[in-house]
């Protein structure tokens, strides 16, 4: 898996990227996942490649942002998945990092085997989930 | 067919008409007498005497005085009714000592008056630096002068800023702070850049005021006072305070809100020690992130003022703790910066 898709928040998203949901800010975490980072990494699982992801060069990250963003990633497609898949460069604030592998990933990995629902502030078009390792695409959480 | 209104049905119609509107003036005196004293309890314009603040007005210094003259303006039992406005008197006469953030404090309140329609009315103080002081900040903007009368002082943007928002975070908004934030940093460093990490702390102090402060309106004021070689930000939301939305957030199976002091539980929230014990697990990492930056040097003489707690991350023994009343309502932050804090941004 050598060859490498790559997203970069300030390039495709926004410098300016704000908090955690669509109903507190704009450019939230919401709208990154559902605009971006949820079609990102669905290509990159479907043609067998890594997704890099970088966070570097924004004017600054709340820890909600990377929270919501990179947590919905491990609820719809499970944490042995994006470890496999994920690379994230972080070299302005490698704390970011830090926060995201100890804490976001585990403790979002446990909340999709409980089952409990992220919430959703605003209508989405339908994205993909693995179910049962296959990808599927609908809209999984009304609003 | 011309209508007669000498005739007796007419007349009475008349009579039981002008019942009807002296019943509704009845009903909307009655209404108003309500209002005053059973809801919200505001005082007569007669009675009335304006809240004074005290000789030391300077909230480092004397937190608890400073903290219950701004309980005291918050109350409406404080307020005044006359000529169909509500009112709010100020007796800033007798201030001899005066800081930044208490001004800042003040001006979060006054301007979470606005939207309530409450007026705000106050003298100034003798001593002419705090007079002066309050002049240059632009307090006294918008507020109502003794001959009732609306002032347009503006003040020193220079030299001190505030700006204010609502509800949900706008693009304008969080543009006018990331301006801010390039001033300061051009302010102390000359440099003309990003400053990531001090932008991470004002956003994660924003998202707590407008996700879970539950102030009016979701309110927040981010204020700037430049000096020669530091700067100082102070961040306020007029909210419920960190200590009473995590007690409704945790509830009363938390034991700690018994066995510990206010100062320790909410020390605890910002060592991540509720991280886990919330109703929604994903949470509760800002103030832990705001901590760090501290710790890290990002900032300096971090004070954090909420409900009955002063916590001071710079000088411990400056951490003060009120077991009396329930305290301030609301969230203050107060940042120092300096030329160091961008050596590593």
């Amino acid at each position: 898996m050598s060859v490498t898709k790559q997203l970069s928040i300030l390039k495709e998203f926004s410098e300016y990227p704000k908090l955690r949901y669509s109903n507190l800010s704009e450019n939230s975490a919401e709208d990154f996942y559902h605009k971006f980072l949820n079609d990102y990494f669905a290509e990159a699982f479907q043609t067998n490649v890594k997704l890099e992801v970088n966070i570097d060069y924004t004017a600054g990250y709340t820890s909600s942002f990377l929270d919501e963003a990179f947590g919905n990633l491990v609820f719809d497609f499970g944490l042995e998945n994006v470890q496999k898949r994920l690379t994230i460069i972080s070299t302005d604030e490698p704390y970011w990092l830090t926060m995201i592998h100890n804490e976001t990933f585990p403790e979002w990995e446990k909340r999709r085997l409980e089952n409990k629902t992220p919430k959703k502030t605003v209508s989405h078009s339908p994205w993909y989930r693995i179910v049962n390792n296959n990808l599927e695409k609908k809209v999984w959480i009304n609003v | 067919m011309k209508k007669v209104f000498a005739k007796r049905k007419y007349i009475e119609w008349k009579a039981s008409s002008s019942k009807k509107s002296l019943r509704k003036k009845d009903y909307r005196e009655y209404k108003r007498k309500l209002y005053k004293k059973g809801i919200n309890a505001f005082q007569k314009w007669e009675n009335y005497e304006p809240i004074p603040a005290p000789e030391d007005f300077r909230f480092i210094n004397n937190p608890e005085e400073c903290l219950d003259f701004f309980v005291k303006i918050r109350d409406k039992k404080n307020h005044y009714y006359s000529n169909g406005n509500y009112f709010v008197g100020l007796e800033l006469k007798k201030i001899k000592h005066i800081d930044y953030t208490s001004v800042s404090v003040l001006k979060a309140l006054l301007l979470d008056f606005k939207p309530q329609k409450i007026l705000v009315q106050g003298n100034s103080p003798d001593d002419l630096n705090c007079a002066a002081f309050l002049k240059i900040s632009g307090f006294y903007d918008g507020l109502l002068s003794l001959k009732n009368k609306v002032i347009n002082e503006k003040g020193n943007s220079d030299r001190i800023m505030f700006t204010k928002g609502a509800g949900k975070l706008s693009d304008d908004e969080d543009f006018a702070v990331i301006q801010t934030l390039k001033k300061i940093r051009k302010h102390l460093t000359n440099q003309d850049a990003h400053c990531p990490q001090l932008r991470t702390i004002i956003l994660e102090i924003f998202g707590n005021s407008i996700e879970h402060s539950e102030s009016y309106n979701k309110q927040w004021m981010f204020g700037v006072k430049y000096e020669e070689s530091k700067v100082i930000i102070t961040l306020i939301d007029t909210g419920k305070g960190i200590l009473k939305t995590l007690y409704r957030r945790l509830g009363r199976q938390f034991t700690d809100f018994v066995a510990k002091n206010s100062a320790e539980v909410l020390e605890g929230a910002f060592n991540k020690k509720y991280e886990s014990k919330t109703l929604d697990k994903n949470r509760n990492k800002g103030l832990p992130v705001i901590k760090l930056r501290h710790t890290e040097g990002y900032i300096k003489n971090l004070v954090v003022i909420t409900n009955n707690v002063v916590l001071n991350f710079a000088d411990s023994k400056k951490s003060q703790y009120f077991s009396s009343g329930s305290g301030f309502d609301g969230t203050i932050f107060t940042i120092e910066l300096d030329k160091s804090c961008f050596k590593c941004q």
